[in-house]
């Protein structure tokens, strides 16, 4: 006992060690603790740093002119290579001038020759992605030229886990260097369009005499010798009615050719068909008055962006009819420029594109977002020529005092906009505005479409079926477990109700949809059947029950109905089982689904609302149920014993004074099992289509939030648009069932005070 | 009768309804799994019938019956059949033919009119094979390199000698290739990034070099001998085969090398089909899974489970403990912790797959990305830990969990007295001992019972892990005998995901679906043990408090 | 062990003002003490000095602060979340309240038995060893012999010592009460503190405890708080009223049930009011 303390102001040895021992311990416990609930809230700022970019705003450096030697000739196009490193200046006379993108700097330059006497008259660039520029000549010929890069790497010797990167410009040519006639006459070539790819090439020109001349050359290897034949048809394309012609716009799948003539008429051609290209109709894309001073194709070739001289902007695409005929569509207008617009270059990949204007101001905007994203000014002089970089973050600007002027963009999200992720929105190549959601798809020039209502209807619609059938179920069967069960009763089926919310939902998602779905199907009149009958034989039990003689009946005792009601629900679903088979025979040909496509005719699914809204249902009747029940079984008993005294039946004192006093309890209740109905994922990606419709009929599926982030998430890349679209909706449903669960919670707080007082 | 509605008598029973509707919801969900699945592993016999075609051909059917179910005869003639009935109803069989690559339909459904009488020929062999499923057919022959050795009723036991003699081999082969050769390929793998890592140092030496390139030749020595052996054994496996006859007839010699299994259901008594039942069970939660999964066994889902539970637990338990003892015994009580305490409260009903984004985006490509660049420069651009992996998927399923363990350690340290707290401080205890000693002990069952609730929600969570780590089939166990021994990098099965992935996506879901119903019973059966567990060490706890507190 | 300094344990200067009880060194001085509870005072200007092994009682109807008072000698109103304390406490002549008290052990030195018996979840003998391990004693032989030695001061060796492995919430009410007296007097403090320990119990059981808490005035100083005045009557020498936080009489118990002072005490032990 000596080595007690008795000093009570000592503080070193065995008890100095005890004191540090319990500072120590209540530190790690303040820091652990903390951590934790740091790094918990944490998720939710965590999304929300990853959601925030696509909120940005696009932003344009300030242009920046490069100190490039002076052109001989005019400039007439401008490239630049995929990492916007190095950038080549094509002039009107063949030349072509590589330098660096950054500094201007000089890299050496190319020239593209026409042969000894003959002169060049035009110039074509083809689509940006192929990289391929032609020259027409007088002679009628043209030359076909490709940009080129060659990239190599050499070891660092500072750092040998970074290799220095190279990029050799150099000017090739698909077809041979030799000219390839394009006009079969001869005659100058005044306006040119060409397109070049793996497939094949064509080139449609203007000829000085006026006519319309469309060559297609197709090449091919020999596999055994390697040898490049080609071969080419030249034909020639009906003129446009009126006007003259002052651009030609061939798209990069050369199919369709879009003439632009007079002051505001554009002519389409279909030339897929390379012998007999026809013209399929001339539309006014501008109203009297207004003159179209620039055009370009977006990328994928779908659509037409129109500039006039009064600054306006139009989108236009063929649209299919009923008919199956196209017809070339105004689609949206874009906020116009301020002055006329003098030329308009696409994006390479996306569907955005830039605008320049007759005073220097330079647009940059997105199609299908609708969205004006930003205007810079260049100086006061007309925009010349202008290009973007092939990843669309760099712009090259030539102004009419022709020195080359450059700017850096930074605009990775230009796809979202609220037009275009809650309205209709009309994408290339559908027939009318609609909600979609496909964010990716096999070809590189498809265009994105990210509209996440129907995502946020399916998961409403889901949630909706889903309270239908919880809702009633476990509310009802709350009140009755609570008030009117007998104890012994509740024993068992508090836990049932237990195992209940803890069968993992990827269960019930496959039973519902490998056995569920199917049984519905054949059985389709009969399940309807069962829901119908079932109250009626709850109902019916209870009558018989009451008309039993006491003596027997007494014997149960209260509290015991719900396990006597076992029995009649197993019959009544049997029954309603077996009738359905009669009612579907006699009514609906004996194949009610078939029935409900052919005479409804509704959309029916195997794997539909139905099937979710019950096996959803199930996974949510056990949250309803235990809150609500919490909330009737704490009612204070002193309340309810006053009405029974009062000559009240047992319901009327629950319908008059229990149900009243829970009533926030069990709106709670509901609340937490709509949260849960809301971000279920499991069960609504196995027993639903996934499809993305919008339809509120009960026989078709849906796609909702949270399965959409399961099929997705895993594929989308890191960083893009559609991986922080997918974050937000997973901050849109982590937001959405915190705020609903915290309001649950408050309500039944007060609930519980207000308990403690009366 | 309008006293009796208006006393309110038949809205109780209303109410009650509710309560036996959804009892009968539960019970049937269990019942149907638990029927459904129990069957798989029994021998199903095989059947031998007739069948009339819509072209009145009648033609030999051999196959097992898998599904029975009345359908309307309207549906049945939709679909083409000639169905020579009145009655509205008829049923259908769902047969499994097998001999997929025979057939090329594994099943299809028959309509019973157009069937004949079934029989049960005790000579159909039902053949389990490692390829193209299961083949039914009449034993023939048994060929030992392309000699017959024995025929008709000798063939079968025969049979049965090389089966045994095949299966051996096999599974030597299979251990040859996996864990031997598996570990040479690792070793030559891990080679690799060391010297390359020296490399990106700056400090691989000419005589590193050397010795890298001693130690690979090494490697590739052993590894030739092994492939030598390996030849040997597959050689030898390919000796035997069997001769069976088809339903149409033809005759197929199929070798030993690609039988799993071998049995004769029809001549089975009820004996010998128990101990096949049990021999199945076995062969199901042991082996591996085999043809895109739907054949086999679930063992690398059942290790992947175990093993992700286990380390979830890990993390769950002293961090949740932790937050909570620092939130009821640290903490200020105040507005503050109180608005914490709801909102942690609230985390447990945030959708899972919010965690799985949450998951895959921090943990796998933030801290994983940061801790390859860090650690494993040398494997770059291939991800080590930057990509899914039971590491990330543990951790994610830990902060899932949490609310569950925080909660309930709460509400255990609430309920212990304050009045034996202050014995223990009047005794001259400090805080931590009083907390250490008396207050943790006695709030431990609490604890238990929310890490359990913990472990069964995330044995049962399937949507976050299909973004932070499980796979369809992983090539390895994140656990084998290659240094360091537990790979927490590797992607892994999983049993939720096991019946998502073979029920929903696989090529061929009829086949599957017995072996989803036996995955999800094993799953319902581990949710519903653990979930009695904690309700009933709940109910026994509040009970001791109950008496602790009276006192 | 309890043999400290002497010294400056009376002062004599203060006998004027100071109620105390006469010829008995002082175990436990208060001087001017007050104690808020946020705003509201529980305890106003109390000064008395507890006389060294001797039974000194507090009675007082409810409310009046005997409790509070009696929780301070051990500093457990140290966990009351917004309890102030002013004024001084002096235990061998230092202040319990100065900043390098170590309450550990000052609570060790002090010991405290509450209104209900509270043993810990443990067996019998760890209930009573669970003092003497936190101050670092482990040693079997001492234990053994000082857990022997603590049941029997606290009357409940002959009972219990056949099943000192049983758990102790498996006794009786009254069994439970001696042993976390036990469990205090293991640790051989100065002063024991009871609060109310017997409002829970039996009237045997109380007897019983009544008994025993004579037996322990023989080495201990033991301060009680009850509502029972008989029983402060039947058990303590001196006897303090307190009334709306105020020490309203403190003296030697016959003096104060036979001729109380002061009025308020007078109508208090005649049951006019409380």
């Amino acid at each position: 006992m000596e080595k007690i303390e008795t000093n009570i102001s000592k503080v070193g040895g065995y008890t100095g060690r005890r004191m540090a021992k319990d500072k120590l311990f209540k530190h790690v416990m303040t820091f652990g603790g903390l951590s934790v609930i740091i790094a918990i809230s944490a998720i939710f700022f965590y999304l929300a740093s990853v959601v925030l970019p696509i909120f940005m705003p696009a932003s344009m450096d300030e242009f920046k002119r490069l100190p490039l030697p002076a052109a001989q000739s005019g400039v007439v196009h401008y490239a630049a290579e995929e990492l916007a490193e190095v950038g080549m200046r094509f002039q009107a006379d063949g030349k072509v001038d590589f330098f660096d993108l950054r500094n201007g700097k000089a890299l050496g330059g190319d020239r593209i020759t026409p042969p000894a006497g003959v002169k060049i008259t035009t110039f074509a660039a083809g689509d940006p992605s192929q990289k391929v520029v032609a020259y027409g000549m007088d002679n009628g010929h043209m030359l076909l030229a490709r940009q080129a890069y060659q990239v190599s790497f050499h070891p660092n010797p500072k750092d040998p886990t970074k290799d220095i990167r190279s990029i050799k410009p150099s000017i090739d040519h698909p077809l041979g260097e030799a000219p390839i006639a394009v006009d079969p006459q001869g005659r100058a070539l005044r306006l040119l369009t060409v397109q070049s790819s793996d497939e094949g090439t064509t080139a449609i020109a203007l000829t000085e005499d006026g006519r319309l001349v469309m060559t297609a050359i197709t090449s091919r290897t020999n596999l055994i010798t390697g040898e490049v034949s080609t071969e080419s048809e030249s034909v020639e394309l009906p003129l446009p009615q009126n006007g003259e012609i002052r651009q030609l716009l061939l798209e990069v799948k050369q199919r369709d050719l879009y003439v632009l003539h007079g002051d505001r008429q554009v002519s389409h051609y279909d030339v897929m068909n390379k012998s007999s290209p026809r013209l399929v109709q001339t539309v006014e894309v501008a109203p009297a008055g207004e003159r179209v001073t620039a055009a370009t194709l977006l990328s994928g070739g779908y659509s037409l962006i129109l500039g006039t001289d009064k600054g306006n902007l139009t989108q236009w695409f063929q649209v299919r009819d009923k008919d199956n005929n196209n017809h070339l569509t105004r689609i949206r207008d874009f906020k116009p420029m301020r002055h006329a617009v003098t030329v308009i270059a696409p994006e390479h990949f996306r569907k955005g594109f830039i605008v320049g204007d007759a005073k220097g101001d330079v647009g940059l905007y997105y199609a299908t977002s609708r969205r004006h994203l930003l205007t810079r000014s260049s100086g006061s002089e007309p925009v010349q020529v202008l290009a973007l970089a092939p990843r669309a973050n760099a712009a090259l600007v030539q102004n009419t005092d022709g020195a080359l002027q450059t700017a850096s963009i930074k605009n990775d999200y230009p796809e979202v906009s609220f037009y275009a992720t809650w309205q209709k929105v009309w994408y290339e190549s559908y027939q009318e505005p609609e909600y979609v959601w496909q964010s990716s798809a096999a070809t590189s020039d498809f265009e994105p479409k990210f509209s996440v209502a129907p995502l946020t209807f399916g998961t409403l619609k889901a949630a909706f079926y889903a309270m239908l059938v919880a809702i009633p179920l476990a509310v009802m069967g709350a009140i009755f477990a609570a008030y009117f069960m007998s104890p012994r009763m509740r024993s068992v089926v508090k836990p049932s109700i237990e195992i209940m919310e803890a069968l993992p939902t990827v269960i019930l998602g496959f039973l519902a949809g490998l056995w569920l779905a199917p049984f519905v199907d054949n059985n389709l009149a009969g399940t309807l059947l069962a829901i119908f009958l079932l109250p009626f034989s709850f109902l019916l039990s209870a009558y018989i029950w009451h008309r039993l003689p006491v003596s027997f009946t007494q014997r149960v005792g209260p509290g015991w109905e719900a396990a006597l009601l076992i029995l009649p629900i197993i019959l009544t679903i049997w029954l309603a089982i077996e009738l359905g088979h009669t009612i579907e025979a006699a009514f609906f040909g004996g194949n009610m689904p078939h029935w409900v496509t052919n005479e409804l005719g509704w959309t029916y699914e195997q794997r539909n609302s139905l099937v979710v809204g019950i096996a959803m249902g199930f996974a949510v009747i056990p949250n309803i149920f235990s809150i609500a029940e919490d909330a009737v079984f704490s009612v204070p008993k002193h309340l309810t014993s006053g009405s029974l005294a009062l000559g009240a039946t047992p319901w009327q004192t629950l319908w008059n004074v229990v149900l009243p006093t829970a009533s926030p309890g069990i709106f709670s209740a509901i609340m937490v099992g709509l949260g849960r109905a809301v971000g279920e994922t499991m069960i609504v990606l196995m027993a639903t289509g996934n499809t993305a419709v919008m339809d509120l009929s009960i026989f078709t599926g849906f796609r909702t939030l949270s399965a959409n982030i399961g099929v997705e998430m895993p594929e989308a890349a890191v960083g893009t648009t559609h991986y922080r679209l997918l974050f937000f909706s997973a901050l849109v449903l982590f937001a959405f069932t915190f705020l609903v669960n915290t309001a649950a919670e408050l309500v039944r707080q007060r609930l519980r005070e207000k308990y403690s007082t009366l | 009768m309008r006293d009796w509605f208006k006393g309110g008598e038949p809205w109780i029973w209303m109410t009650a309804g509710a309560v036996a509707l959804s009892l009968v919801m539960v019970y049937a969900v269990v019942w149907l799994t638990a029927a459904r699945g129990l069957v798989h592993w029994w021998p199903k016999p095989v059947v031998e019938t007739t069948y009339k075609e819509a072209d009145g051909r009648v033609v030999r059917l051999i196959g097992e019956v898998r599904e029975r179910e009345e359908v309307a005869v309207v549906r049945l003639r939709e679909q083409g059949y000639n169905i020579d009935t009145q009655d509205a109803y008829t049923h259908r069989y769902l047969f499994k033919l097998g001999n997929k690559d025979i057939t090329g339909v594994d099943f299809k459904w028959f309509p019973a009119p157009n069937l004949g009488q079934f029989t049960y020929p005790r000579d159909l062999i039902t053949i389990e094979r490692r390829e193209w499923g299961n083949f039914y057919g009449h034993l023939k022959a048994v060929k030992q390199e392309g000699q017959v050795v024995a025929e008709g009723d000798a063939a079968w036991e025969e049979a049965q000698k090389r089966l045994e003699r095949g299966t051996a081999l096999f599974r030597e082969a299979l251990r040859l290739e996996k864990v031997d050769i598996g570990r040479i390929n690792y070793q030559l793998e891990r080679l690799r990034l060391r010297e390359r890592k020296l490399m990106l140092q700056g400090r691989l030496t000419e005589a590193d070099k050397a010795e890298f390139a001693r130690q690979r030749d090494k490697l590739n020595a052993d590894y030739g001998v092994l492939q030598e052996r390996l030849d040997r054994v597959r050689h030898d496996l390919e000796r035997d085969s069997l001769m069976v006859e088809t339903m149409e007839g033809q005759v197929v010699e199929i070798p030993f090398a690609k039988i799993a299994d071998l049995y004769m259901p029809n001549a089975m008594n009820t004996l010998q089909k128990a101990g096949f039942y049990a021999r199945k069970f076995w062969e199901f939660i042991s082996d591996d899974p085999r043809e895109a999964n739907t054949e086999g066994g679930i063992f690398p889902a059942i290790f992947g489970t175990v093993m992700m539970v286990l380390l979830m637990s890990v993390m769950v338990t002293p961090l949740g403990i932790m937050a909570a003892v620092y939130m009821r015994e640290y903490a200020k009580q105040g507005p503050l912790i109180r608005t914490i305490r709801i909102s942690v409260n609230n985390l447990a009903g945030v959708p899972s797959i919010v965690y799985g984004v949450f998951g895959l985006g921090f943990f796998v490509y933030v801290l994983g990305g940061s801790i390859d660049e860090l650690f494993f420069p040398e494997a770059l651009p291939a991800p080590t830990f930057g990509s899914p992996g039971i590491l990330w998927a543990s951790l994610t399923l830990a902060i899932l969990t949490l609310p569950v363990v925080i909660v309930a350690t709460e509400e255990g340290l609430s309920r212990v007295p304050r009045s034996v707290r202050e014995g223990s401080l009047a005794l001259g205890a400090t805080k931590a001992e009083t907390l250490w000693r008396i207050v943790l002990p006695m709030a431990s069952p609490a604890m238990m019972t929310g890490l359990i609730l913990a472990v069964a929600r995330a044995a049962g969570e399937v949507a976050p892990l299909m973004l932070v780590g499980v796979v369809k089939l992983a090539p390895s166990l994140p656990v084998d005998g290659n240094f360091p021994f537990i790979h927490l990098e590797r992607k892994f099965m999983h049993l939720g995901f096991h019946i998502y992935d073979v029920g929903f996506q696989s090529p061929n879901v009829e086949a599957a679906r017995p072996l989803v119903y036996a995955t999800a019973l094993l799953l319902v059966i581990i949710i519903v043990v653990l979930n009695l567990a904690a309700i009933s060490m709940r109910n026994h706890l509040r009970e001791k408090m109950r008496g602790l507190e009276g006192v | 062990m309890s043999d400290a300094p002497k010294s400056h344990a009376i002062n004599l200067g203060d006998i004027t003002r100071t109620p105390m009880a006469h010829t008995s060194e002082v175990a436990i001085e208060v001087q001017n003490l007050d104690l808020y509870y946020g705003n509201a005072q529980a305890l106003k200007g109390i000064n008395m000095k507890i006389p060294k092994k001797r039974v000194t009682a507090f009675i007082g109807p409810s409310g009046c602060g005997k409790s509070t008072l009696l929780r301070c000698f051990n500093r457990m109103n140290d966990l009351v979340d917004n309890c102030r304390v002013e004024g001084k406490i002096l235990m061998d002549g230092k202040n319990i309240y100065d900043r390098d008290v170590n309450v550990a052990l000052l609570r060790r030195r002090v010991g405290m038995v509450f209104q209900k018996p509270n043993p810990f979840p443990k067996s019998i003998y760890e209930n009573v060893a669970y003092g003497l391990r936190i101050m670092g004693i482990n040693d079997k032989k001492t234990l053994d012999t000082t857990v022997e030695k603590a049941l029997r001061g606290a009357a409940l060796w002959d009972e219990v010592k056949d099943r000192l492995q049983d758990s102790g919430m498996s006794l009786s009410g009254g069994q439970q009460q001696r042993l976390v007296i036990a469990r205090a007097v293991a640790l051989e403090p100065d002063v024991l503190l009871l609060d109310e320990p017997a409002s829970a119990l039996d009237p045997i059981s109380t007897a019983k405890l009544e008994e025993l808490i004579d037996e322990l005035k023989a080495n201990y100083t033991i301060v009680i708080v009850t509502h029972n005045m008989q029983q402060a009557a039947r058990v303590s020498d001196y006897t303090a009223f307190m009334y709306l936080g105020e020490l309203i009489e403190f003296g030697p118990t016959d003096e104060l049930f036979v001729k109380p002072k002061n009025k308020q005490t007078e109508d208090y032990i005649t049951g006019r009011f409380g």
